[in-house]
Formats: structure tokens, sequence, C-alpha cells
């Protein structure tokens, strides 16, 4: 086991590498100079020329990539060319919101989608099955800002009970954090748990048709404990990878979601970087996203085992 | 100020009235009403009010008979009448976006300038009907021969490090803007002054090369912003993130995309200011979300609000809707430099095909100022008498005939990638097609769109100036042959001639005869097509009393207070 995290984590030391290349090359590749962008129309040539010179923007590319890669292998990611702020404090100060939010709408999504998913795959075509089905067809297409417009529509303006914006750090009070955190969570967690349920039902569906759960039958099991105890296990391996690349996908930040509940997370701290062309700073998030990701995937790979005692890593 | 508000949302800000006064019921009724309907402001106000405007008068706007109410800011002011200012309490504002930076002397982006008139005492400011009025300097004199200023500092001021603000310390900053070194872009915007002296602690001499009567404009934006001679020294590029000047309020926290925080400055040298205790900021980039916060009371005002929503909160009794004209303007810019727009008669052609009118009515909701120049209605050289172009199609075509081009052209237009720009460029190319000329729309990214303007890389763009107090920051380095915003590369010996006479002038009333004549001129070799002039929009919750609504658009929180 040990040795297998060692060895998956050293795997991951050539994906990053490949991300630094491929994000550095993208973002200088881009049209739209940040000295440009910085000075915006008062830009007088030598002004350009001398805020570029304080960058090092006029340096050759592999110079840059080599000076930014020695400073992040020490452990430096830089600092925004706009704020000057260290980009890890930057992502620091970001990764409370964007953790909570994918820790909520994960917990959500679950709390809807597994229970609903064991009775349609238990009720297969009955009504119910048809219903949550319909339901799941609705959640995974409607899109979050229509949904996210609509939750502030019934409980900002109409009820008056969630305030629309703003975020509250979990330190300064658990209720105001949990008010703030709600709606932005609801929309995220709503068409994660579509996709969850979706994913439990089809599972547990081809556990069901399987011969042990046939025997489980004989003997005379109730259909509900057979599913507790013996298919719903099995059935959930599929549904943690679904989950798993979900969440990872959540690291990288909910952009839309962010934007429109006034959430400082990662997502937003990414875009409005990238508009800024404030290099350092998208350089650094999206590493530190990819990495984010590749330990996600990690921790579902070790979760299988878990899940399924046959299976051993070595 | 930055021009065309990157990283706030420009066509937000598009998005945007202009008519010509506060309109909000609240206001009018009570502050216009009572102080009468005459004056100065108030008839310029009026005499550019008609046409299209005047559906957006509410009716108490047009029971001032064509003059409503006399210029908002009298009449805002006279809102807080309800009794004397009242002090302590805390409000919430709402950005459009978040600020880049703290340092006066790095900010680009017009949405920092909110924070910093909290923050940062200037030298000068301007007034409502943008005149020029004392602020750290107390007063001042221009040599005979406009190249030499002499301010008189008010003396007292601290910053708030407890370092004295003094001459000395309004040399430090001037030295900082003007190293190459720091890169600033206020060194631009301060290019003629060569030299500045410190005699005595309250005296600061500016010595120009030439005369630039537009200097004591710039002086009341950034670059009349004085920040802690020590905090240079000591923070450096730190400032960015922890600024330290004299203003009403003291900096507290910024998180970024969070909120931004500051508090009353206890030890501040204006007597009794400011009201508040605290101001908060919190950046919401969704328009729609922007004023649902402050229906809900989550924030207490708002910086812009969408054309669309401009009505409903008109009519909202629950709220306060200021509406001045802003400084602001809209255009398509043609590259006098580069096939097609190297002929003139193509390029006029291209103007005769615009109604500003139908534009203002369909997609700013009839909200606006038709222009036919880069002066809006709120500056003191805005003049009526030039107009120039209207629709006729009869014109565009006998121009296209005579530019060799009988059966129209084709051309590309670059476009910022937002619904609301691309909505309105799509009206353009619609007007434009009914004489066969066709403009293909090209979406970029604002920065690349920037990128490629620079260049000069382009055969026409649509696009916003955000504007300036003083007319010569609408239209010098515009139309100067080389100047820096002159990317189609204009020139005309005549409008050059007439452009340096405007900064070497001081007289107000000489200074607007010559932006006419220069107006017209560039009118009539159309290197840029004048669209509309935006109006500036703030809303409020009835709570807040004393604000003053200043064209610039910028939030001066220290006289607001709240009414218990």
């Amino acid at each position: 086991m040990g040795r297998y995290v060692l060895r998956r984590i050293l795997a991951m030391l050539p994906v990053l590498f490949l991300v630094s290349l491929i994000v550095f090359s993208l973002i200088h590749l881009t049209p739209g100079d940040p000295a440009l962008t910085m000075l915006g129309e008062e830009a007088t040539p030598e002004a350009v020329a001398a805020l570029r010179a304080k960058l090092g923007l006029d340096q050759p590319l592999p110079v840059q990539y080599l000076r930014w890669v020695g400073s992040v292998l020490q452990g430096d990611l830089g600092r925004s060319i706009r704020s000057n702020q260290p980009v890890s404090e930057a992502i620091a100060q970001r990764l409370p919101v964007t953790l909570e939010l994918a820790f909520l709408s994960v917990l959500i999504s679950l709390v809807i989608a597994i229970p609903i998913g064991i009775v349609s795959a238990m009720r297969r075509n009955s009504p119910v099955d048809a219903a949550s089905t319909s339901v799941a067809l609705l959640g995974v297409s409607l899109p979050n800002f229509f949904l996210a417009i609509l939750l502030i529509f019934l409980f900002s303006i109409r009820l008056r009970w969630l305030p629309p914006i703003g975020y509250t750090p979990l330190a300064d009070g658990l209720l105001d954090n949990l008010r703030r955190m709600l709606m932005p969570s609801i929309t995220l967690g709503t068409a994660l748990s579509a996709i969850v349920m979706r994913m439990t039902r089809s599972s547990l569906l081809e556990v069901l048709d399987q011969d042990y759960v046939r025997t489980a039958r004989a003997k005379g099991l109730t259909e509900l404990r057979m599913v507790r105890v013996h298919a719903l296990k099995n059935a959930l391996i599929p549904v943690a990878t679904v989950v798993g690349l979900q969440i990872g996908g959540l690291l990288g930040g909910a952009i839309i979601t962010e934007t429109i509940f006034a959430l400082p997370g990662i997502g937003r701290l990414l875009v409005d970087s990238i508009f800024q062309r404030d290099f350092p700073l998208v350089q650094g998030v999206v590493l530190f996203t990819s990495l984010a990701f590749l330990v996600v995937n990690l921790l579902v790979d070790l979760l299988y085992a878990l899940l399924d005692p046959r299976i051993r890593y070595s | 100020m930055r021009p065309h508000d990157f990283g706030d949302d420009p066509f937000d800000r598009v998005a945007h009235a202009v008519s010509t006064t506060s309109l909000t019921r609240r206001t009018l009724l009570r502050g216009g009403v009572a102080l009468g309907f005459t004056t100065a402001a108030g008839a310029l106000l009026a005499a550019c009010g008609g046409g299209g405007s005047s559906a957006t008068s509410t009716p108490a706007g047009e029971s001032g008979g064509g003059a409503p109410a006399g210029g908002s800011p009298t009449a805002t002011t006279a809102a807080s009448g309800d009794g004397a200012p009242q002090r302590g309490g805390s409000i919430t504002v709402a950005l459009n976006s978040d600020l880049t930076t703290m340092d006066p002397h790095k900010s680009t982006a017009a949405v920092d300038r909110q924070v910093y008139q909290l923050i940062y005492d200037k030298l000068v400011d301007i007034d409502a009907q943008l005149n020029i009025v004392p602020y750290l300097a107390e007063r001042w004199e221009i040599a005979d021969d406009g190249k030499q200023y002499t301010f008189t500092l008010v003396s007292g001021v601290t910053f708030h490090d407890g370092e004295p603000l003094n001459a000395a310390a309004v040399k430090a900053n001037f030295d900082r803007m003007l190293d190459p070194a720091t890169a600033s872009p206020r060194r631009s915007e301060v290019a003629q002054v060569t030299e500045v002296q410190a005699p005595d602690d309250t005296t600061v001499v500016l010595v120009l090369s030439q005369p630039y009567a537009p200097l004591l404009a710039t002086l009341s934006d950034r670059a009349g912003m004085i920040i802690s001679p020590k905090a240079i020294q000591e923070k450096g590029d730190d400032l960015a993130r922890e600024p330290v000047g004299s203003g009403a309020f003291v900096f507290v926290e910024w998180v970024k995309d969070d909120h931004l925080t500051v508090k009353r400055n206890e030890n501040y040298w204006q007597e009794g200011l400011p009201y508040l205790d605290q101001v908060t900021y919190k950046p919401v980039t969704d328009a729609t979300v922007r004023l649902t916060s402050l229906r809900t009371n989550e924030v207490q005002m708002v910086d812009a609000i969408s054309a669309k929503d401009v009505e409903a909160t008109k009519n909202d009794p629950s709220l306060v809707y200021s509406e001045v004209a802003g400084l602001a303007f809209q255009y398509i810019s043609l590259n006098s430099s580069k096939p097609p727009f190297d002929k003139k008669e193509l390029r006029q052609a291209v103007a005769w095909t615009i109604d500003r009118e139908a534009i203002i009515n369909a997609i700013f909701f009839g909200i606006g100022h038709p222009a036919q120049t880069p002066i809006p209605p709120s500056s003191w050289a805005y003049d009526e008498s030039v107009q120039v172009y209207h629709q006729d199609y009869d014109k565009a075509k006998e121009l296209l005939a005579a530019g060799g081009a009988p059966d129209g052209f084709e051309f590309t237009m670059l476009v910022t990638n937002t619904p609301d720009a691309i909505q309105l460029a799509e009206a353009y190319r619609a007007q434009m097609a009914a004489v066969g000329i066709n403009a293909k729309l090209e979406l970029l990214e604002f920065g690349t769109l920037l990128d490629r303007n620079d260049a000069g890389d382009f055969q026409a763009v649509s696009l916003q100036w955000s504007g300036r107090p003083d007319p010569d920051g609408n239209i010098y380095n515009y139309f100067i042959t080389d100047g820096g915003l002159n990317r189609g590369k204009y020139s005309n010996p005549e409008v050059d001639r007439l452009l340096e006479q405007t900064r070497a002038v001081a007289d107000p009333a000489e200074r607007k005869k010559l932006y006419a004549e220069v107006c017209r001129l560039i009118a009539e070799d159309a290197p840029m097509i004048f669209i509309r002039f935006p109006a500036e929009i703030k809303v409020w919750q009835p709570v807040i009393q004393g604000f003053v609504h200043v064209p610039d658009g910028m939030m001066r929180l220290k006289t607001v207070w709240l009414r218990q």
C-alpha cells in the first residue's frame, strides 16, 4: 500500500511538469500583453517597455519558463503582477471557500441521490423510477446560472430567507456561513445529484442481476437487507469514481456559481487572473488545481480498496 | 481612470443612460422643486435635454417644463435635508468588479478609484458641475504664461501612519510618478511637469515645459492623490495591497473578490467628517445579482445597473435612483491609414448610415444622449450646436459613389465578445447594410482586442471611452497626429493646431469655442463616429443621505450619513 501510494505520487511529477509547460505556453502565447492590459490605453510605448522590463517579460520565453519552474521547485509560486500578493497566499485565501462549497454540494447530492437511486433500482420501471428519472434529467439539463437565479428570486427576493451574495468565513459564525453557502451548494449539488442518482441506479441494477444476489435472495433475505448488506457496497464503486471526478472538478472552482453568488473561490481567482493577464497567478492556480485533481483521484483509487476488499494495492 | 474600464465590465457600464438630470422622484420632488431650476448647470443640461432623452423623464422631471430639476447635484445634495447629518453606522457598497490595485500610481481600472476617494486625499477635486475646487491645496496660482503652478497646501494634515502631509510629501509623490523605473501610467498624465519644488512646508511649485490647461483636472484624479512617502519607501510594490493615504477613511483589509473594508479616520483634518464608521465594498460582477442585493438591503448602494433594469428601478419606491450626465462616450473608430477607410468619403458614408436615436431606443431602453462629438453634455465645453450627422441613406449613397464604391463595400469591425457589445454592433451592422456596406464583426476577448487596437491592426473598432473631467482627456490624444490613443493614424494639421491651442488657452469660454471648432473639423473628417453619451447612474437605499452625485461617477462617501 505504502509503496503503491509512493509510486502514484512519483507518477504525478511528469504530469505536473507537462501541465506547467502547457499552461505557461498557452498563457504566454495568448494575445494580450500584461503590460498593455495593466497600463490600458494610457500606455505610451516607453511606459509599456519599462513595465515589461520590470515584470521580466522582455526575457526570452524559455528563460522566463525556467525562472518560474525554478522558483516553483523551491516552493515559491511567485507574486501577482497586479496586487503583488504571493500566489500561494491568494490560493490559500480562496481554498476554504472552494473546499466548503465542494464538500457541501457533494453532501447534498449524495443525500438526495443515493436513496433515490436505490429506490429507482429496486422499483425499476415503476412510477417512482420514472419520476426520479425525469427529475434527474431536469437536474442535469437545468443550467447552473438559471437555477441560481431562480433560487435567489425565491429565497432572497420573495421569501427573504437567505442573503443573495457574499461569504462569511466559518470562524465568523457557522449559521451565517451556512445561510450564505446554502443556495450555491444547492445549485451545484442539484446537477451533481442527477448524475450520481443515475449512476447509482444503473450500477445497482447491474449488481442485482449477479448470481450472488440471486443466492442471497434464495436464502430468504428481505430485498432491503439484501441491497444494504450485499449489493450496495459493490454498486458504489462506479459511483465513487464519478463523485471523485466531480470533486476534482469542483476544486478547480465553480466559476459561474461563484460569480453569481459573489463567492471568493478558486474559480473566480482563475478567471479574473486570465482576463488581467496576471501570468504568475494563472500559472499558480492551474498548477494547484491540477495537483488537487490528481490527489483526489488517488484518494478515490484508495477508496476502492475499502469498498471492495478484493481490490488490493501493492 | 482607465480607458475602457477594463476589468470592470465595460459593457455593463455601457448599458447606462444619459439624459441629463437626476430623475429620482425623491430627490426631484424634494430637492429640485425646492431649489428651483435656474442654475447655470440646469440651463446647460436642459439645453441638451430635448429630443431623445425626454422619454426618460419621470413625471416630476417633466413638470420642470423642460428644465428638469436644475441639475442633479443640487437636487441630490438637497436630499440630505432631512435634518442634521448624524454620525455613525456602516454601509456596504456593491462594485461591479474587484479592485486591481490599491496603488494610485499603478492603477488603470476605473473601479480602483472608487475606493481611493475614501483612502486618499487629492490636491484638488471636481464638484458636481465639474468645476475645480480646493482640497489638499487650499488655493493655487497659475503664472501668466501658464507654465508654473504654485499650490498652497492645507496645514496640519497627517497620513494614516502619522507622517505629516507637507510639500516634501507631494514632491516625493511626483518624483515617484515621473520616475521611469516606476512604470506608472500617471507619468504620461503629468508629462508636462519638468520640475517640482517644495520651498516651504505648505508650498508646492510645479514647473511645466509648456502650458497645459487640463493639469488641474488631472490632479483631481489619481495623479493628484498623495501617498505617505514613508509607505512609498518601506512598502514599495506592497502599496498595491497596503495603501497609506491621508483620506477620511483608513484601510482595514482587502480579501480579493470578497470584500474591502475601510474605517473612519478619527484624526481626519476636515472637522466632523466623515460621518460613517465603516464602509465595506463588495465586488458583485453580475448586474442582476447586484441589483437584487440592493433590493434585499444586503448592500446599500450600487455602482452601475443594466439599462434594462433602469425603468423598474426608477419605479421602485423602496430605492433612490439618481442619474446625471456622465463623462463617457461610445464610438466606432475607423482606421484612416488603411483601406477602405483611408478614403474620407467612405468614412463619411458610414457616418451617415447611423440612426443614433433608434439605437438608443432599441438597445438602451430609450436612455442615452446621441453623440456628435467626444465632449459630453456634462462638460462646460459641450456645444449643442455641433450637429453633423443623422441617418441619411441618400447622402451615404452619394458618398459611396464619390469614394469609388457605389454598390457599397465590406470591412471588418472588432467587437468585444460580451452580449451587450455584440448587440450594439449588430445594430450598427443592420443600419449600414441598407446601403450595401457590409460590416463583418470579429468578436474578441477584451485583452486581445486592446492588443489589436494598440497595434493599429484593425479596419474598425467599436468601443467606449470612460471619459475625463476635462474635455482634453476626451479628445486630445485621440485626434492629435501621433497621439497616444490615435490608433487609426488620423492626421489633420488644422486639427493639430487647434488642439494645441486648447491646451495653451486658460479661459474656459475661449477653450469652448476652440473645442466646437475642432469638433466640427473632426466630424467632417470622420475618423471616428460618435454614437452615444452614456449616463452616470447610482442607486441606493433611502437610508443613505448626503451623497453628492458627480459626473465622474466616483462615490465620495465622506459626506454620506445614515438616517436613523
